[in-house]
């Protein structure tokens, strides 16, 4: 085979490798419950397995049901961080074009969560709460590694007449910083002793940057050739970017049916954001004359993001002063959470050796980024999720320290399915402790998520899916 | 959107603020709001604020929750009762403390009934205002604590059960007897009106240490006198007339100045007075007269401190004991000089301790929280 071809050959298979791997960063399957944004924020809510909705009487009101800021007496300052571990972890899987090992992708996040300042006025018999807060609703603070995966490839090309098949392993980094974030002015106030509404509006504001690189290291060899072996050492990477801009709002409500036990409600609508993304994908073969790597592909423009709404109800009983014990339920609408004119490359494009691939714009899932139209199978479309949660709080009472106990269970089904269309559904327990002496209050939780989900139904590997998050909260009550 | 309905909804809005605000106090909200009037010493408003909180949660209670992880004692019916003692409304105060007796709670029961009793008995004291005089020298007390050093050579002082017991002994009788007591010597006259009250309350007298009177000098001392004085100083001292006893060795010194007997026969009388006012504070602790107890001890402790003699070792620990534990007793139940009080009780414990290594508190008459405390101090 002389030169020419070669390149062509190498050129060509190269790419669809190349694409391969802008799918896989932004179809990174997290749960649900990495979205603070969604449920809320705070060591304590989360100890008791972030059944808050119907409690709500604290800093972090406002992240959970802001109808629970009408019981605040006393100022306060709440500051919220974030530890996070998950991994993915998907055994080795035979398909007919294709054999991959098994995959380990392996997270860390740590950094800021929640901060809220609390004022409580009275006057009189008037009483408002007004509140404001800042919150990392969806962290990308993240730090992903995927190492040694072993991949065997089949391709067939007409051009050629011949079978391409390439084996090696696959190494993946992928960098990314910043979140999106929610500034939001919250007000609540109590009638009556018992009824107790509010109100938030949200900003949402920032997003992320990052960059993903796989490298793959192996060799290429056509089957009717068998003297043709190449080696193949390629880095492909990616520059992403991605700013939101938009505005919704929060309401609820939560009344005390008996001084020992309440309902709560909370909403929060759907609302639509201007997104700004970027992606620019390099390829090392693609070098200038001064060998400089060029972009393979880039695309960047201005979509609109369609974030779903939020609706929750919960309810808490308190049988003895020191125990609370609560239940919610919630419910996000991630059907409906849709990125409007985003720009994807053509499924075949160009000519061979004519370049990279054209776009089309199509309206696709967020945060999945699979397409939504008809043509996309059922099992590829994003799905509402529900959560249901279940907590308690036990207070030991000192002279001047208290020390509570939390404990707490849910179930959290997410927004995709598995490879037989049913939806997958992950459990998690929680745990917490704190000690509060006087108005200092520092508190601890640890949440331990996990599942397991059909990833292919011809060989029916599964993927193991667990997550490790903890939370500091220290809260001031002046 | 039309004017005529953004103006709805602006005008809805700040209706829903307004309206919203108006919130009426919750039952703790009205007992803060009571305990800062008390503190003020704006009585009535402190009244009307505790019983607004009673209409709205009636039931006494330790570890409270409000909201959040706020929890605080409630006991409005003890603050309605010092409100309305501080009012003149004897009557009401007595009902108010006799309701907050009967509140069950096992760990401050026993501090508290104390309080409550000597509450009530000051209570009555106003509304009967002639008080019940009470001198300790007139009766015939038995030492409660022995000095162990200062031992005549011919007349021991009477041991009494005190002594032969543990330094923690109960006192002798009942204290719901000493209560009976006091209710049937109430007077039969008609209290005088408020205002002619001078005293806030009636307290039963202390043995006092008086300063000897002089006796005019004969000009010429004569044997035979001192020892007539001595010879009744003994008598009186035996009889338990304390005082009297004093009186007549310290009118031997005075015309003798060197005489040894009258010396130390004077010198035990000294000690039996303070052991007299340690007994006292003691009695009146078990009474539940915590305020004159207080002031018994400390007038002990000071004596016996300032004569500085290993003969008042266990009259000192006795006395030091009762004070830490009185101390402690208070620390439950005033909160604002808690920890100054309880600085106070970790000093009379270290000093027991450098008295006496290995002290141990008997549980039988104090809570076992006190002993407690004590024991990891």
């Amino acid at each position: 085979m002389n030169k020419s071809i070669k390149l062509t050959v190498i050129l060509f298979l190269l790419l669809p490798l190349a694409l391969m791997g802008q799918q896989e960063v932004q179809n990174i399957k997290i749960s649900d419950t990495t979205f603070s944004g969604v449920v809320g924020s705070g060591a304590r809510a989360f100890g008791m397995g972030g059944a808050f909705i119907s409690i709500a009487d604290d800093a972090t009101a406002a992240s959970w049901n802001p109808g629970g800021l009408g019981q605040l007496e006393k100022p306060e300052l709440t500051i919220v961080t974030r530890y996070q571990n998950f991994r993915d972890v998907t055994p080795a899987s035979q398909g007919p074009f294709d054999h991959w090992g098994a995959q380990d992708l392996n997270t860390n996040s740590v950094g800021f969560d929640f901060l809220a300042f609390t004022y409580p006025i009275r006057i009189g018999n008037f009483k408002i709460v007004p509140q404001v807060s800042y919150q990392r609703a969806i962290n990308f603070n993240l730090d992903s590694t995927m190492n040694d995966v072993f991949y065997t490839g089949v391709e067939w090309h007409p051009e050629i007449r011949d079978t391409a098949v390439f084996r090696g392993t696959f190494n993946e980094t992928q960098n990314f910083t910043g979140g999106i974030d929610t500034i939001t002015a919250s007000l609540g106030f109590q009638f009556f002793k018992v009824i107790n509404i509010g109100a938030s509006v949200n900003f949402w504001r920032n997003g992320y940057e990052g960059s993903f690189d796989r490298t793959f290291n192996g060799v290429l060899t056509l089957e009717n050739h068998p003297n043709f072996i190449e080696p193949l050492d390629f880095t492909t990477s990616e520059d992403l970017t991605m700013d939101v801009n938009g505005v919704n709002y929060n309401l609820g409500i939560l009344i005390s049916i008996l001084d020992n036990l309440k309902v709560g409600a909370v909403y929060k609508s759907n609302f639509s954001a201007d997104v700004n993304h970027s992606i620019t994908v390099f390829e090392e073969a693609f070098v200038d004359d001064e060998g400089q790597v060029i972009p393979v592909w880039e695309r960047s423009g201005q979509s609109q993001l369609e974030w779903p709404e939020t609706w929750g109800v919960g309810l808490s009983f308190r049988p003895i002063d020191p125990l609370t014990i609560s239940l919610d339920m919630t419910e996000t609408r991630w059907s409906k959470a849709i990125i409007k004119r985003f720009r994807l490359p053509e499924a075949e494009g160009g000519e061979p050796g004519g370049g990279p691939p054209g776009h089309v714009e199509v309206d696709v899932y967020f945060p999945t980024f699979v397409p939504t139209d008809d043509f996309v199978p059922d099992q590829e479309k994003q799905l509402d999720t529900r959560q249901i949660r279940l907590g308690m709080e036990y207070i030991f009472i000192g002279r001047n320290t208290l020390v509570p106990i939390r404990l707490g269970f849910f179930t959290d089904s997410q927004y995709y399915s598995d490879a037989a269309g049913d939806q997958v559904n992950f459990f998690g327990f929680t745990g917490g402790f704190g000690v509060k002496w006087r108005g200092l209050s520092i508190d601890l939780a640890v949440i331990y998520e996990t599942g397991n989900y059909l990833a292919s139904n011809q060989d029916f590997t599964t993927t193991r899916f667990s997550e490790i998050k903890s939370y500091i909260s220290t809260s001031y009550s002046f | 959107m039309s004017q005529l309905k953004k103006r709805s909804i602006l005008l809805s809005c700040l209706l829903l603020v307004l309206a919203g605000g108006l919130v009426a106090d919750t039952w703790f909200n009205n007992y803060e709001k009571g305990r800062k009037a008390i503190k003020k010493k704006k009585w009535a408003d402190a009244v009307s604020y505790m019983q607004k909180a009673l209409d709205q949660e009636k039931e006494p209670k330790l570890n409270a929750k409000t909201v959040g992880m706020n929890f605080i004692d409630y006991l409005p019916y003890y603050h309605l009762g010092q409100a309305q003692y501080n009012l003149g409304q004897y009557k009401e105060a007595i009902s108010s403390f006799e309701r907050s007796k009967n509140f069950d709670n096992s760990r401050r029961k026993r501090i508290f009934s104390g309080k409550l009793r000597e509450l009530i008995q000051n209570c009555r004291a106003k509304m009967n205002p002639q008080p019940v005089q009470t001198q300790v020298t007139q009766t015939k007390p038995q030492p409660l604590a022995q000095v162990k050093t200062k031992q005549p050579p011919t007349q021991q002082p009477a041991t009494s059960k005190w002594q032969k017991q543990s330094p923690v002994a109960k006192p002798q009788g009942d204290t719901k007897k000493w209560e009976s007591v006091e209710a049937k010597n109430k007077p039969t006259v008609t209290p005088k009106p408020k205002q002619e009250q001078t005293k806030p309350e009636t307290k039963t007298q202390l043995p006092v240490k008086r300063t000897p009177q002089p006796i005019p000098s004969p000009g010429k001392s004569t044997p035979g006198a001192a020892q007539t004085l001595i010879a009744d100083g003994k008598a009186l001292y035996s009889a338990g007339n304390f005082q009297d006893a004093q009186h007549k060795f310290a009118a031997v010194m005075q015309v003798d100045e060197g005489n040894p007997t009258a010396a130390k026969w004077l010198n035990i009388v000294e000690h039996s007075l303070d052991i007299t006012i340690l007994n006292s504070g003691i009695r009146f602790y078990f009474n539940g007269n915590r305020s004159q107890c207080k002031e018994a001890l400390e007038k002990a402790i000071k004596a016996m401190e300032n004569q500085n003699e290993t003969g008042y070792t266990e009259s000192l620990v006795t006395a030091y004991q009762f004070m830490a534990v009185l101390l402690i007793e208070n620390h439950y139940l005033d909160d604002d000089t808690s920890q100054e009080i309880l600085k106070e009780a970790y000093k009379m414990i270290a000093k027991i301790k450098a008295l006496k290594p290995g002290f141990q508190l008997e549980n039988d008459y104090f809570s076992p929280k006190v002993a407690k405390i004590f024991s990891s101090n």
